[in-house]
């Protein structure tokens, strides 16, 4: 682990994990990725789609990392090992998608956004939500340079200042323009049937999105 | 007559998954028009709602469906059924079988089978696995994100012993006189379709801006004849695919709009694909 270049774990390697995974080992980081088994399972996909990227179990992966993604069906999150996300930086990139999850009365009707649930679950971990609402092929084809003209905006909520400027670090090397939102509740407005869903603006549309809220 | 079945694996986590509702329909209609026998809807069960009741109802008609989730299994199952042999089958998906046969059975003795994957891995790898055709689903953004799906599909089947020789793309599309008026008909219908589907997913309502940008630059085949021809081959060309399906006229659309286009895809789109195609060493720009 550095302080310097963090290293990111992804957990799924499904469409979305394997497109921040080639965003991510683009951007020069050391990235693990692990599917809903062993690094065995996915090492052939792994080498060939995401090459660069280590494969792992979930365990392992969070092991090395300084920055963990959640890139799995929503349903999916208690599967993840909760005392090894102790005091991790976890990045909720999921979203509840009932076609993939099945009805769940924990996301059909919750009493808060879906990524409070997932902090409160995950309680020594500092969650911050980010890189979800935007379609992975978007993220696969958008993705440009600092100041490239056109370029995309990744809104974040994060209930820590400083957790939420690490992401917006990794969002722009990643090659989109980071725009803080406000606290975890605030990323309400990014899960599906909000206004910000699907979004793939740039920062001063998604702004007035936010002004107009 | 040629039996072809396409099976679409869907498990789309983001805003993609405007294909599912949208091309199993289509499958479904294309299954009805070559009388095939037999149709499996490899999809999350919880998916059923999206699927246009009548149509299956229709489908069911002529075709035995299976609905199964995601499982090697299922996968399994079905290649074992399309020997067309007696099958004797012990799993955790479903009840036992003993020697249990299916019919009628096919003139041909196979019914030709591919799997469609939307940009899973592991849908590719399954498929390679089991030894089925690949289809790529590919229904928005650029096509040139599958080029390592067609690798890894090449490379499984290696691994698995099983052949690699037949890897097809389906993508939507429209084609018109020219650009302009094939635009300017499939945009309703595209808005009309991707919005329906959009309020029970959530996402957005389709932008004009947003339909043009996935025309230039995304996997919409809309325009000339010219235009389509020349975009079709580019995307062969790169995926190295043989087989291209184009899914036309999605939303709803003026019959003779439809009958139109099905006369300008045969008579002048695919001569035009096939003779920018003739020419390897010439890259389609």
């Amino acid at each position: 682990m550095s302080a310097a270049v963090p290293t990111i774990a992804i957990l799924g390697a499904g469409k979305l994990g394997t497109v921040l995974a080639n965003l991510a080992i683009k951007a020069g980081y050391t990235v693990y990725i692990a599917g809903s088994g062993s690094a065995e399972k996915i090492a052939l996909s792994t080498a060939i789609v995401t090459p660069g990227a280590i494969a792992a179990s979930s365990a392992d992966a969070i092991s090395h990392a300084d920055i963990v993604i959640l890139a799995l069906p929503l349903s999916k999150y208690r599967s993840i090992p909760r005392e090894a996300l102790t005091d991790k930086l976890v990045i909720d990139a999921m979203n509840y998608w009932w076609e993939v999850d099945g009805r769940d009365n924990e996301f059909e009707h919750p009493p808060t956004s879906s990524s409070e649930l997932v902090q409160a679950y995950f309680s020594d971990a500092r969650v911050v939500k980010a890189l979800s609402h935007m379609g992975y092929h978007h993220l696969h084809d958008e993705a440009r340079p600092s100041g490239a003209p056109g370029r995309k905006a990744i809104a974040i909520a994060a209930n820590d200042t400083a957790d939420s400027s690490i992401v917006a670090k990794l969002v722009d090397t990643l090659g989109f323009d980071p725009v803080p939102i406000g606290p975890l509740a605030a990323g309400k407005i990014l899960e599906p049937h909000q206004p910000l869903f699907g979004a793939d603006i740039d920062a001063t549309a998604m702004r007035a999105v936010l002004q107009r809220k | 007559m040629a039996k072809a079945i396409n099976i679409f694996e869907w498990n789309c986590p983001t805003t993609s998954a405007v294909g599912q509702d949208h091309i199993t329909r289509i499958v479904v209609v294309k299954l009805l028009l070559i009388d095939n026998l037999i149709a499996i809807f490899d999809i999350d069960k919880t998916s059923w709602p999206f699927l246009d009741t009548s149509l299956i109802l229709q489908a069911g008609k002529y075709l035995d469906i299976f609905a199964c989730h995601k499982h090697n299994a299922c996968l399994a199952l079905f290649a074992e059924i399309l020997k067309e042999k007696p099958v004797s089958w012990a799993g955790k998906t479903r009840a036992a079988l003993d020697n249990a046969d299916i019919y009628p059975k096919t003139e041909s003795g196979h019914i030709h089978t591919s799997i469609g994957v939307g940009g899973s891995p592991q849908s590719v790898v399954r498929a390679a696995r089991y030894g089925f055709p690949l289809m790529l689903a590919v229904i928005g953004g650029a096509p040139d994100r599958f080029i390592p799906y067609v690798e890894l599909y090449k490379q499984a089947a290696a691994e698995f012993g099983t052949s690699s020789d037949e890897i097809g793309i389906h993508s939507p599309g429209f084609i018109a006189d020219t650009d302009e008026e094939a635009a300017n008909i499939a945009w309703p219908a595209h808005k009309t379709n991707f919005d329906r589907i959009g309020r029970t997913r959530g996402w957005p309502p389709v932008t004009r801006e947003q339909f043009d940008h996935e025309i230039a630059h995304g996997s919409l085949y809309i325009g000339s004849p010219e235009t389509v021809a020349r975009k079709m081959a580019k995307t062969i060309q790169m995926l190295g695919v043989n087989r291209f399906d184009l899914v036309y006229g999605g939303g709803p659309m003026p019959a003779s709009a439809r009958t139109h286009m099905i006369e300008l895809y045969a008579k002048k789109v695919i001569p035009r694909v096939r003779e920018l195609l003739a020419e390897p060493s010439k890259k389609v720009a």
